[in-house]
């Protein structure tokens, strides 16, 4: 009788997002202090308009700046920051979902590697532009 | 929106909105959905009034305006059950639709500049 329940307490598990195959975010451990629910999220709205600034940027970059005597440069960094807005985006979304299921586990919060890859990517970013910037004043 | 977060009067039961998390992370929506509005609003301009360039910033506005109203409803849900004593559970479907949108745009933003502007 038990395994029966038991059974029927499996079906009844709701599948996830993107991922049926995967168990629901309310089907994993308990309840953390909603607290902790409420700044994992703000945490990753602020990534996601980390994320919208740079592809701005990076749109403005190709509509709006003059274009460079070097042609591609100006779509190379600005198609550099779209994707790069992109790929932060779907990042941020896998973060705050282990974010959210270690804290439903009570386990330690998992390392992230956004900042890594931001900090990375400007700096990259910002090479180019000044490299752009030296080549463009010395014709 | 924060006429419903009751005064902390000493009062035996317990504040609605403890450290205003509530209110808190639903301004942090209003400013994340804001965003979203100006980015596809520059998505618009960059579409050129091509109908088919368009249909990205229109999908972005419509779910900026959503996170919108979904975020006054998830305030006023979330302080009613802190007052119950119910913990606020996470919103997994606006975080889902809103990443969806950033990395559409993303996508979208990368295939009309490479195709409208040369």
């Amino acid at each position: 009788m038990r395994g029966i329940d038991h059974n029927e307490e499996m079906s009844r598990a709701r599948p996830s997002g993107l991922r049926p195959s995967r168990t629901a975010l309310r089907d994993v451990g308990v309840d953390p202090d909603y607290r902790f629910t409420l700044a994992n999220e703000r945490t990753f709205l602020a990534w996601i308009r980390t994320a919208l600034a740079l592809m701005a940027g990076g749109v403005a970059v190709i509509q709006f700046v003059p274009s460079f005597g070097l042609s591609g440069a100006r779509h190379a960094i600005g198609l550099t920051l779209v994707a790069l807005g992109g790929i932060l985006a779907a990042g941020s979304y896998r973060h705050w979902d282990a974010n959210e299921r270690a804290m439903r586990m009570g386990q330690p919060l998992p390392p992230s590697l956004l900042p890594r890859l931001l900090t990375a990517s400007l700096a990259v970013v910002v090479v180019a532009v000044f490299a752009v910037v030296i080549l463009e004043s010395r014709k | 929106m924060t006429g419903l977060v009751r005064q902390n009067s000493g009062a035996p039961e317990p504040v609605a909105d403890v450290g205003l998390q509530s209110e808190r992370t639903s301004i942090a929506w209003q400013r994340t959905a804001l965003t979203l509005t100006a980015f596809s609003a520059l998505m618009l301009h960059a579409a050129n009034s091509q109908r088919l360039g368009q249909i990205p910033g229109a999908i972005g506005i419509a779910v900026a305006l959503w996170l919108l109203l979904a975020t006054e409803r998830r305030y006023s849900a979330s302080v009613r059950r802190v007052r119950e004593g119910v913990s606020p559970v996470a919103a997994p479907r606006m975080i889902l639709a809103l990443t969806l949108a950033v990395v559409g745009l993303s996508g979208a933003a990368f295939g009309v500049l490479l195709l409208t502007t040369r």
